[in-house]
């Protein structure tokens, strides 16, 4: 066997063995439970007038959520490590910074596999505090809330 | 659909055009690839750009189903989302129809290396990139498993915008070099790998199970084993049908974009894209035949022009930059840059190496091979569509395609400078001592009817002595439209230019030695200047071009070619008539006019029974002798002293009456007529209608003048009756000038 095809053999062997690897290694790795989509707000204590709206966006990459009430301003938040999601079991716990506003979210995750939340505890912190009942609209997705007009575009209805 | 819905998508889709259009213009005007004015449009007219500035006036146009008195309660976008998919059916159809297999076949060692090192390098590093992304910007949703994300990612950073990156070859000529052999091939090879790979990470993303993906897996291959033993064959009857026809007709276009269709149909069921069938499918169409460039042509403009900027559109409306609002979002995405430069460029550009290409050279390879352009957003939409990335991450990938498809050019231009390459306008041996340089005449030609009286009038100046002079065809072709997104390697590869065929047919015809030069250019009068220069041209003569725009008659080009070429130029207003018999030549006594003297001089030189006039206006009633002796002197010193190898006495006549006859060649008959006149531009009229040819220099002031070439001549060449040659004299300041801000 000539030396051109051992490197051929060894580059591919490499391929293979690499992607073998990081499929591995990445199979061990957790991303954060979708939010995502739009959500029905049912305020327990008095709302912060400035979110004082029925209902919630969440627009979310991963640690990085943008979260509008009604036609508020969007806020951008990150997600504090720490969380816990359908992977560490039947709880959701998550803690979003701002940077004026943090959110707690709590949920329950179903037990068959639905894979979105179908209604979270969400208790706000900042200028001022609430808390208050998020349910999830429908059956969105992801996908499905991204192809509404994404934020800051407005809504004339 | 509901009228008004329509009228809003007529809106949408002029909107999109108009501004993909002029985009795509501006950034071509900046030494960019049009496709990155179209994504930067596509992107201008989403929530980036667009709908952040006037979002009321964003939802009027692009969502008006959103304003509740609007009585429409569709969303408009998704009619666009569909347009844009069928354009990029179509489009993938046409890259599969240019795929060369020769290209691929054919492969010398190092392509091989290189193609196979320029996909691994990228996909292994974009997987890698997921480990570090899978916990910061994905979600945990079905359709984003780690597997589907990983093998996503490293399919979008290995991919290569074949059609981009040739079109950047042969805009610079590169593509008759090695580095240009060696990168069209690699590049031949990612497209055909990268959509393969795309139908495999799709058939990953989309089952679930073992059992379906092994019934994708086979009826893949039963697909692929279809396609080569029943539709390979049919398509070569279509092709058939097509000679005997001597045309397409519609029957044979129907029968072609039905199997499209079915093609895409059939992908789409069996879980792999309909994207892959139609570039299958046109993999499969016969190549390099008349009947699939007729076709190309076909679809070329409609996909092009019209649904393409509908998918840049509608890429842009799902690219929300906006989403990237946190400055550890933007370090991720300088990361995801740096991951597909590093693969792309690297990966390619040590594997160039380790084939003992220079440096410089494997780092041209690399750059070229880092292009990605349409093909990035087309992966990446199949991605966003299968859910396998956010839309941050979406955001993120549109800009690193836009990032490294734009530096491209820049880069390559500074490491590989276009002084380094160039077999076409390789400069000729430096002559040796003792042996004359041959008078050289260089004609740039871009119509082809006006080709053959330049070869004339150039063989006529030139002489019958091949020794002494050569005379060069120059046809410099801009990159037309349609060659946007496809290679235009066909093109470039013709071994006859259609513009220069008439001038070498008569040139055989005439036994006239000329050598013919074609390349593609971006700039014509800097290429034009760039040739003259290398190949130390005398005098280069060119057509005569009104510009569309503007009331000046040089303008433009050939005005840069005044300003630019380092030689002596001529232009050569043709105003019908055969070679020159009789000529005029009005002087004023400027270094342009003894030009114009030296050309007649070399005019009666090398043909017979030529009549030379040599006209001298003074204004009335003034002493002018000293000015007639002066010109009578030139006149003397230019037809006795010739330039070149014929030397012949001139005597002169007496100045007065009307004329004055000297002597020049046995065969030549020059004559001086001095005329009082105060309007030298009307006595040049008066004569002009009794000669062939008017030889007039430009006026001193010339370049001073924004359009103009000086008033004189601007006149007399617009109403001039007759033939005219403008011509300025190369000084050499204008050179040192021109090479210093090189």
């Amino acid at each position: 066997m000539s030396r051109a095809y051992v490197v051929y053999f060894l580059m591919f062997a490499a391929f293979i063995g690499g992607m073998w690897f990081i499929i591995t290694l990445g199979g061990a790795m957790k991303a954060p439970d979708d939010l995502s989509g739009d959500w029905k707000i049912a305020w327990y204590t008095a709302p912060p007038p400035e979110l004082n709206a029925g209902s919630m966006r969440i627009e979310q990459s991963g640690r990085f959520f943008t979260v509008r009430f009604g036609d508020g301003k969007p806020i951008g938040m990150t997600l504090a490590s720490g969380w816990r999601g359908a992977k560490d079991g039947r709880k959701l716990r998550m803690h979003l910074d701002g940077a004026a506003w943090k959110m707690d979210i709590a949920a329950d995750i179903p037990l068959r596999e639905t894979w979105h939340v179908p209604e979270a505890s969400i208790a706000l912190s900042g200028p001022y505090t609430a808390s208050a009942t998020a349910t999830r609209i429908g059956a969105q997705t992801a996908r499905s809330a991204s192809s509404s007009p994404p934020a800051g575009v407005a809504n004339a209805r | 659909m509901h009228g008004n819905l329509l009228l809003v998508l007529i809106v949408q889709i002029g909107l999109i055009l108009a501004l993909s259009r002029v985009m795509g213009w501006l950034f071509n005007r900046m030494q960019q690839p049009q496709v990155v004015g179209e994504m930067v449009a596509g992107i201008m007219l989403g929530p980036s750009l667009f709908a952040w500035l006037a979002p009321h006036a964003w939802t009027y146009i692009f969502r008006p189903d959103l304003i509740g008195s609007s009585g429409i309660h569709t969303d408009p976008t998704e009619y666009l989302s569909i347009l844009s998919q069928i354009g990029v059916i179509f489009f993938l159809f046409l890259i599969g129809l240019e795929l060369d297999p020769k290209l691929i076949r054919n492969r010398g060692h190092a392509a091989v290396v290189i193609s196979h090192v320029s996909i691994i390098a990228p996909f292994l590093l974009g997987a890698a990139l997921a480990l570090l992304l899978f916990s910061e910007v994905f979600t945990r949703t079905p359709e984003m498993r780690f597997t589907s994300v990983a093998l996503f990612m490293g399919a979008a950073m290995s991919i290569t915008a074949f059609p981009v990156l040739a079109r950047i070859l042969t805009e610079r000529n590169l593509h008759k070099t090695k580095v240009g052999a060696v990168t069209i091939t690699c590049a031949a090879v990612d497209d055909v790998t990268a959509w393969c790979m795309l139908a495999f990470v799709v058939g990953i993303a989309r089952v679930t199970g073992m059992k379906p993906a092994i019934q994708t897996a086979v009826l893949s291959v039963a697909y692929v084993v279809v396609m080569f033993l029943l539709v390979r064959p049919f398509l070569r009857r279509l092709e058939a049908v097509y000679e005997r026809q001597g045309r397409l007709s519609q029957n044979v276009v129907a029968v072609i974009f039905l199997l499209i269709l079915a093609s895409a149909f059939t992908t789409e069921k069996i879980g792999i894209h309909a994207l892959f069938g139609a570039f299958l499918m046109g993999a499969m169409m016969p190549k390099g035949t008349q009947f699939v460039r007729h076709l190309s042509e076909k679809l070329e403009d409609y996909t092009v022009v019209f649904l393409l900027p509908i998918f840049f559109a509608y890429t842009g409306l799902k690219t929300q930059i906006g989403l990237l609002n946190h400055a550890e979002l933007w370090l991720i995405t300088a990361l995801v840059i740096g991951v597909a430069c590093a693969g792309k460029f690297g990966g390619s550009t040590l594997a160039a190496r380790a084939c003992g290409l220079a440096w410089r050279e494997s780092a041209a390879v690399g750059i070229l091979m880092n292009t990605r352009g349409l093909m990035e957003l087309v992966i990446l939409n199949i991605g966003r569509e299968l859910g396998v990335i956010t839309d941050a991450v979406f955001a993120m990938m549109v800009i690193m395609a836009l990032v490294t498809t734009a530096l491209t050019t820049p880069i390559l231009n500074w490491v590989y400078p276009q002084r380094m390459f160039g077999p076409e306008l390789e400069a000729p041996p430096t002559p040796t001592a003792g042996v004359r340089r041959r008078y050289t005449v260089l004609i740039p030609v871009s119509d082809p009817s006006s080709g053959e009286s330049l070869l004339d009038l150039a063989d006529a100046v030139a002489g019958p002595n091949k020794d002494a002079c050569e005379i060069l065809a120059l046809h410099l072709r801009p990159p037309v439209d349609r060659e946007a997104y496809r290679s235009g390697l066909d093109d470039a590869s013709q071994q006859v230019d259609p513009v220069l065929a008439p001038i070498q047919a008569k040139a055989k015809a005439h036994k006239i030695d000329v050598e013919t030069i074609s390349f593609v250019t971006r700039d014509v009068a800097d290429d034009i200047a760039a040739v003259a220069r290398l190949r130390q041209a005398d005098l280069v003569l060119i057509g005569f071009h009104r510009p569309v725009f503007g009331r000046a008659l040089l303008g433009g080009t050939v005005r840069r070619v005044l300003g630019e070429v380092p030689a002596d130029v001529a232009i050569y207003v043709n105003r019908g008539s055969e070679l020159p018999k009789r000529i005029l030549v009005p002087y004023l006594g400027s270094t342009h006019d003894r030009l114009a003297l030296q050309l007649a001089e070399r005019l009666s030189r090398n043909a017979s029974g030529i009549d030379i006039t040599v006209l001298h206006v003074v204004p009335p009633h003034r002493d002018s002798a000293a000015q007639q002796l002066g010109a009578k002197t030139e006149v003397d010193r230019v037809f006795a002293e010739p330039t070149a190898t014929a030397a012949t006495p001139a005597s002169a006549g007496a100045v007065g009456g009307t004329a004055l006859a000297t002597a020049a060649p046995p065969r030549t008959s020059v004559h001086m007529k001095v005329v009082e006149d105060p309007s030298p531009v009307d006595a040049v009229l008066r004569e002009a209608a009794s000669v062939d040819l008017v030889l007039i220099g430009v006026a001193e002031e010339w370049d001073l003048e924004s359009q103009f070439f000086g008033f004189r001549p601007q006149r007399i060449a617009l109403e001039c009756p007759t033939s005219l040659l403008i011509v300025r004299k190369f000084a050499r300041g204008l050179a040192a000038a021109t090479t210093t801000t090189r």
